[in-house]
């Protein structure tokens, strides 16, 4: 038995390493759609990670998925005299929320932070969000945290092929995948987009459930705002009205988000046009975001 | 819970301790254990379905201790029939009844009769199938004296719902697997390695191969209109292989569970998709199944004795039943019919044994490959009746694979995406040719390899785990039957 255990042992070291040097190997011989499980290059946030490194005393720190790095244009605020700074990233559930406020939120110590909730990513397991930020920022405890949390091939091929690249490699050398040619970085972490024209699809009707894992790790969030005493606004941006109205129990979704703080859901507030004032069913084109932004200064922040 | 579930990645090591640890001391607290992990893993899934097997478990050891005094035939027989419609009762109901219920009411509309029944929202029991199967098999082996009754509940209780085989096979006979409860196990390196061995050839065999393939027959049956006959073709190909690798890669892990824990197992798969013949094919399919068939429905039949209507009919018969043992849908019918038209040409020409052995070349003849592709294409065939919605999607997916595309290429959306898996194919097919003379393909690492080689395929293997599997615990199609 004891011999078992002993050959059990050293076989787990060798696999180990054999598994870390199949992930360099894999990497630099196969395109991205030959290997599935391991995604090494992702996203743009690297950039936006870069910038925030910078900051400090913000006005406002935006937090949320693409609908808040698309959605909230810091050249408008920075106009108006605003000190801000979007930290917005590819789907970003609570999970990744909670590890950007701990490695980011003192550095930059804001008045106020604007958290985009979008109910289709409270019940996101998270797992594209979680490799954009594995890739695009500097490994510590808390992406080796995510990777238990998510237990997700994906994330965990992704963090030690990063850990281990920032360990053996420079630690800045991000292979991060170019903006398409469309898309533009500013700023602040804004992306804008030229402008294009949202053609209409038809959803199936859904009732979203959402889950208590994810809504735990959000309280968690807010608890530390309350804890910073930093306050905080919950908005939701807006998104099609063929997407939204496909959503059943949006008023339950409110009622929720409306008993954890000041809560603005922007889908009832601005009348935007399917077709004028989007690209695609859930992003606003520059038109729109130049609307939706109007409306949130005058609503949100005058008041 | 699943095995190839993180679930199952901390259940089996904490047994396994348990086990050579703590309950290692006697022969009752090692299958008492066994009793209890076996029902934690069972009531994984759903709690109330353990009382299902609970009470399958006590009617035929009562049945079966009732066996051992009572002389009178007629008494033996009443108890036998008794078992068998408690087991096929349970089975039936729960598998069965709503397909009755449909057809008759189908068949009540055929002849102009309206007949208002709801039918039931039943949940059929994960792997009824396979341990009403075993249990039968034990009243039954007890009936025609084959086997002495057990007087140990608890052994017999871990011989009904043994874990590693509890929900997908192989189906295991009483003579085999309950004396092995009898017997205190003790720890054997040797054994324990090679259960771990192909445990890990199993899970490569699921989360590999057949995900992976499963992803691509998926895609191409759920839009089978929108493709030309070589995609169908190729959809066909991918489903063979998906079946293959779950099916039997659950069996390789069940087996090689077992091993860890001291037991052997009957083999369940011999390289199926190396058959010279169908008859070849079917000694080497789901063995555990096709025995049981033979023995306890086959050579009561008459088997191969007789005259030829009534050869013909028992080959009818057994392959029609197993079909139907798959579920409850035309599709399966069809499929064992046609396996069973494949037979009885082989039968009916004194053919049916003529590959006995395997192949024992490394290199094949040119009449041994082209016998291989024609069995395989046969099977693959059959594959598209059991993989099909229903019949009519199975119709006209076989009617589309011959249009005047099926020599074509699939179209590049297709071909982008299943270089890797083909390439994965070759390399798994190629292990399985050199290792078919063994139980399982790497069993003969042992002997062509040293330690250090070997040690680094395992690792490779496991890497490519890692590379291919799904992210999602994807369950193992039998589990449904």
């Amino acid at each position: 038995m004891k011999k078992f255990f002993e050959d059990l042992l050293k076989l787990t070291v060798i696999v180990f390493l054999f598994y870390c040097i199949g992930l360099f190997v894999f990497n630099s011989l196969f395109s991205q759609r030959s290997r599935p499980n391991l995604i090494t290059k992702l996203g743009h946030n690297n950039v936006r990670l870069q910038e925030v490194k910078q900051c400090n005393d913000l006005d406002i720190l935006f937090f949320g998925s693409s609908h808040a790095y698309r959605g909230f244009d810091t050249r408008k605020f920075i106009e108006k005299g605003y000190r801000v700074f979007n930290l917005g990233s590819s789907a970003q559930t609570p999970l990744q929320t909670d590890v950007l406020m701990d490695r980011y939120l003192n550095s930059t110590n804001p008045k106020l932070v604007i958290i985009e909730v979008y109910p289709m990513l409270i019940i996101d397991e998270g797992v594209e969000s979680s490799i954009d930020l594995i890739n695009n920022d500097l490994n510590d405890f808390n992406s080796f945290e995510l990777v238990l949390k998510q237990k997700n091939i994906k994330v965990l091929n992704s963090f030690l092929y990063r850990s281990l690249h920032d360990l053996l490699f420079s630690k800045i050398d991000l292979d991060t995948l170019p903006l398409g040619k469309e898309y533009h970085y500013h700023e602040g972490g804004y992306i804008s987009r030229d402008l294009s024209y949202y053609k209409y699809e038809r959803f199936d009707n859904e009732t979203l459930n959402f889950p208590e894992d994810q809504l735990k790790v959000f309280d968690r969030v807010l608890e530390k705002l309350n804890q910073s005493e930093i306050n905080y606004i919950l908005v939701q941006a807006p998104i099609t009205n063929a997407k939204y109205n496909s959503i059943l129990n949006n008023a339950y979704f409110d009622s929720l988000m409306q008993t954890k703080g000041k809560y603005y859901n922007f889908n009832e507030l601005v009348k935007l046009d399917d077709s004028l004032h989007f690209y695609d069913y859930h992003h606003l084109n520059q038109n729109g975001v130049d609307v939706f932004n109007k409306k949130f200064i005058d609503l949100v922040l005058n008041e | 819970m699943l095995f190839n579930s993180l679930d199952f990645a901390w259940f089996l090591p904490l047994v396994f301790i348990l086990y050579w640890f703590f309950a290692n001391k006697n022969l009752k607290y090692q299958n008492f254990l066994i009793v209890v992990a076996s029902y934690v893993f069972y009531g994984w899934w759903d709690w109330r379905f353990l009382f299902l097997i609970a009470f399958s478990t006590i009617v035929d050891y009562l049945i079966g201790r009732k066996l051992s005094t009572e002389g009178r035939l007629n008494k033996r027989k009443v108890l036998l029939y008794l078992s068998i419609l408690v087991n096929l009762g349970l089975l039936g109901f729960f598998k069965y009844y709503n397909f009755f219920l449909d057809n008759f009411i189908t068949a009540f509309k055929f002849f102009g009769k309206s007949l208002s029944i709801n039918s039931l929202n039943i949940i059929l029991p994960v792997g009824i199938s396979f341990y009403t199967f075993q249990t039968l098999s034990y009243t039954i082996d007890v009936y025609k004296r084959k086997l002495t009754p057990t007087h140990n509940f608890i052994a017999f209780t871990a011989f009904v719902s043994f874990f590693p085989q509890l929900v997908a096979g192989p189906i295991e006979r009483a003579t085999n697997l309950l004396p092995q409860f009898y017997k205190k196990r003790e720890f054997v390196y040797e054994k324990a390695v090679e259960g771990l061995r192909q445990i890990l050839w199993g899970l490569f065999k699921k989360m590999v191969i057949a995900d992976n393939c499963a992803v691509y027959a998926n895609m191409i049956f759920n839009n089978s209109d929108d493709y030309s006959g070589s995609t169908l073709v190729l959809g066909a190909v991918f489903f063979s292989f998906q079946i293959y690798g779950d099916f039997s890669g659950y069996s390789d892990i069940a087996i090689g569970t077992s091993k860890l824990f001291g037991f052997r197992l009957i083999k369940n798969f011999s390289f199926p998709y190396f058959s010279r013949d169908i008859a070849e094919f079917w000694r080497r399919w789901h063995i555990s199944l096709s025995t049981w068939f033979r023995d306890y429905l086959y050579i009561p039949l008459g088997g191969s004795k007789g005259s030829i209507y009534n050869k013909i009919r028992n080959v009818f018969i057994i392959f029609l039943v197993s079909g139907f043992w798959h579920g409850a849908n035309w599709t399966f019918i069809f499929w064992g019919l046609l396996n069973a038209l494949y037979f009885i040409p082989l039968m009916l020409f004194n053919k049916n044994r003529n590959h006995v052995e395997s192949i024992s070349s490394n290199v094949p003849s040119i009449l041994e490959c082209i016998k291989i592709l024609i069995t395989y294409g046969l099977v693959v065939f059959a594959w598209v009746f059991f993989r099909a919605e229903n019949i009519q999607h199975a119709i006209s997916y076989c009617i589309a694979i011959f249009d005047y595309n099926l020599f074509s290429l699939p179209p590049y959306s297709i071909r982008k995406l299943i270089y890797p898996t083909l390439f994965l194919l070759v390399l798994f097919n190629a292990i399985e040719w050199f290792g078919r003379k063994k139980d399982f393909a790497i069993a003969q690492l042992e002997t062509v390899m040293g330690r250090p080689l070997r040690w680094v395929f395992y690792a490779m293997l496991i890497f490519l785990i890692g590379m291919y599997m799904q992210t999602e615990e994807t369950p193992f199609i039998y589990f449904q039957f």
